[in-house]
């Protein structure tokens, strides 16, 4: 494989990625990764319950996918509002939970950089 | 189809020729209940970075078979390699060794087709959703395939795009190419499903389908028309752009292959690209529309790009419960533009006489800008006031610019020997023509105001008002937003305050006047694409855009109900018309009948001054 040849077969698999996903600028909700290939959709109220999805890094998708089965098992009727709604609701408290985890990751990670040093060069806006 | 009569021995019918009894022809509605639209299973990503520019030579017999292409593969508008390609069944060992000869000497790849198509349009384009360019695509893309047939319409699907078009298989194992020709300046492409499984086991199981990929196209000669006003060839296309090449001649393009041949295919794609970098160019004084350069097939599609900028909401969709009788009315009182010779054979002196901007002039004269930003369309009994109206109408009422508002009206009639717009297969005719001439009806039938006062003005009589109605605007729509059109934030047209038309109309002649002005080259080449582009826009969104219908053909025969005039029936058809987005024929029929009015007033005063 030549250069061109590499160059073009990665932009082929990429685009494969992309028409799965649906976009050419998946980010993860959780995290924000965002290369494609570690990326997938995700049912935010349950894929019985509602067809909306965002997207998700394979991590952040697990960790989620763990919190959901502490969700009430489902009823008779999957499309029912309020089931939906509620579902929804918790979906948004895991959300919440994992993306609190990430701020704190974040904001111990900068931290941890002013230490050593780093960000004396800029200013607070 | 109504039967019209004329009446002998009608006594107001002074001065009309011998009555003929000819069948007429009305436009119908033929209305369908809103359907859930079909699941489109394309992807709707935006086109990848890699563009493949290419053109191919034939042989001159009326097979015009393939005999060699010319490429250049370009990414992110930069160029990544160029090449020949060729059929090795269509040139003989001589000519390979010539194309190698060629290609080794100006440092260029040489493949053979099947090679290109499954390493640079398969591999290169179709895998990374690149786009394909070309000037009269349809005929290039055609050259490369190994069979054709018929395209089909996706299983389940009502209608089809491409019915009636070309599925052309290039490689094996790869999705065939659809094309369908629409017009000489029109084709739709597309690639078709993949025949392979293209959605992995894992989202299958999760009942998941990956969209598929349908490809980008663009033929310049659609595109160079949409932003120029007019059909092209590349080499006239080429000189209308300034591009740094210009097209050559060939010579016997039927010889043996020999170095100035390959040049000169070289070349073309050169042309190509460039005349690509400069309509992108121009392109991008649109780009505020948001819609990407491929989906422009016309003028038209320029317009309606506007319209959907500014949040404009189509008619049909404001006001989905219109009553479809009065949109049958409506549309049997539309009859396009008129175009007539009185004088044939004859060497006669004649003095140009030309309407400037006539359609987006009438649009403004009559204020026909608030329909299309309104919620819907009112309606109301003028029957009385109508009346009173053409009889006081004449020729200097009509140079009052405040008369014209007042002709949103459709008005019923008994025509007596009355001038108007006629549909029928005069003389040996086998399609219906409109013509303007003397008409009597026993049946009542359907006119636009202006079309009354027309025939007022060239008979001397009101014709017989059975009964009119008036339409109005309701409120504008909400959520409409301001525009720059032509890419120049000076020319901000906010659709609520401004009369579109008349805005359009206003800055062109203001730009004209820069440019007149203007010393520098560079700017004034600039001025001039936007003027002209500023005319397109006023002639795309002012007509034709509002009597757009698509006809579907349908596998089985379907019932609508079709209305005309104001009577309903059931027909079974299988080819149903389809209003296009935009479809507002109470404004396309104002819109001719008053420029209908235009005419009249002028051949009024001629036949006034003596001029006939």
């Amino acid at each position: 494989m030549d250069e061109l040849e590499r160059e073009r077969f990665r932009d082929g698999r990429l685009r494969a990625a992309h028409r799965r996903l649906g976009s050419t600028r998946p980010v993860c909700v959780i995290c924000g990764y965002d290369k494609p290939h570690g990326l997938e959709r995700e049912h935010p109220a349950g894929r019985k319950h509602d067809d909306t999805t965002t997207f998700m890094c394979r991590n952040c998708h697990a960790e989620r996918s763990e919190r959901q089965r502490e969700q009430p098992r489902g009823g008779d009727d999957p499309r029912n509002v309020f089931e939906i709604l509620g579902r929804w609701l918790l979906s948004m408290a895991e959300y919440f939970e994992l993306i609190i985890a990430t701020l704190r990751r974040f904001g111990e990670f900068l931290i941890g950089l002013a230490r050593q040093g780093y960000g004396s060069e800029f200013t607070v806006p | 189809m109504a039967q019209s009569s004329p009446s002998p021995e009608a006594p107001d019918a002074v001065g009309a020729p011998a009555p003929e009894r000819l069948p007429i022809y009305l436009r119908g509605y033929a209305h369908q209940p809103p359907r859930q639209p079909e699941r489109d299973r394309s992807t709707q990503l935006p086109p990848g970075p890699w563009t493949l520019i290419f053109d191919t030579e034939t042989t001159t017999d009326a097979a015009q078979r393939l005999r060699i292409g010319a490429y250049q593969l370009l990414k992110h508008g930069q160029l990544r390699r160029a090449g020949l390609f060729f059929d090795p069944d269509a040139v003989s060992e001589a000519e390979v060794a010539c194309l190698r000869r060629e290609a080794g000497h100006r440092g260029i790849a040489l493949h053979r087709l099947d090679d290109f198509l499954e390493e640079t349009l398969f591999k290169g384009i179709y895998d990374s959703g690149g786009t394909v360019v070309g000037f009269n695509l349809p005929f290039d893309l055609s050259r490369l395939a190994r069979r054709w047939s018929s395209a089909r319409k996706n299983p389940g699907a009502r209608t089809s795009a491409f019915r009636g078009g070309f599925s052309f298989e290039l490689r094996p194992r790869r999705p065939h190419l659809r094309i369908k020709h629409v017009s000489r300046r029109m084709a739709f492409f597309g690639f078709a499903a993949p025949s392979k499984q293209h959605t992995a086991r894992s989202g299958r199981k999760r009942g998941e389908t990956n969209p598929i990929e349908r490809g980008h196209f663009l033929d310049l000669a659609t595109l160079g028309a949409a932003l120029t006003g007019q059909g092209h060839s590349l080499d006239s296309l080429a000189r209308l752009l300034g591009t740094a090449h210009q097209k050559t001649e060939g010579g016997d393009y039927g010889r043996p292959l020999d170095p100035e041949l390959v040049a000169y295919a070289l070349n073309d794609v050169q042309v190509t690209r460039e005349c690509w970098e400069k309509l992108l160019e121009r392109y991008a004084a649109h780009a505020e529309t948001g819609k990407l350069p491929h989906a422009i097939y016309s003028e038209a599609s320029l317009g309606k790009a506007y319209l959907e900028a500014m949040g404009i909401q189509p008619w049909r969709v404001a006001q989905p419960d219109f009553d479809p009788m009065l949109t049958g009315a409506i549309m049997s009182s539309y009859y396009g533009g008129r175009a007539e010779v009185h004088i044939r054979r004859e060497i006669v002196r004649t003095l140009y006489c030309d309407f400037a901007s006539m359609y987006p002039t009438v649009c403004t004269l009559m204020g026909l800008w608030r329909f299309v930003i309104a919620r819907g369309v009112s309606h109301e009994d003028a029957t009385a006031e109508v009346r009173a109206f053409l009889d006081s109408a004449d020729v200097e009422s009509l140079c009052d610019p405040t008369f014209w508002p007042a002709l949103t009206v459709l008005v019923e009639v008994e025509p007596n020997a009355d001038i108007f717009p006629t549909r029928a297969k005069y003389g040996e005719e086998p399609v219906a023509t409109i013509g303007v001439n003397y008409l009597s009806s026993e049946r009542p039938l359907w006119f636009t105001l202006a079309d009354c006062i027309a025939s007022k003005l060239l008979t001397g009589r009101s014709p017989r008002v059975r009964r009119a109605v008036r339409l109005a605007p309701l409120a504008p729509q909400d959520e409409l937003h301001a525009v720059a059109l032509a890419g120049d934030t000076a020319n901000r047209v906010d659709p609520v305050t401004d009369d579109f038309y008349r805005r359009v109309i206003d800055l062109r002649r203001h730009t004209q006047r820069r440019e007149r002005a203007e010393r520098d080259a560079g700017e004034k080449r600039r001025l001039d694409a936007q003027q002209l582009a500023l005319k397109i826009l006023a002639n795309a969104t002012s007509y034709g855009i509002f009597i757009e219908i698509n006809v579907d053909e349908l596998d089985h025969p379907e019932m609508v109900a079709l209305f005309e005039g104001d009577r309903q029936r059931d027909v079974e058809t299988s080819a149903l018309e389809a209003p296009g987005r935009y479809f507002h024929p109470l404004l396309a029929t104002l819109i001719t009948g008053a420029a209908r009015l235009l005419l009249a007033v002028t051949e009024r005063k001629l036949l006034d001054a003596g001029l006939d």
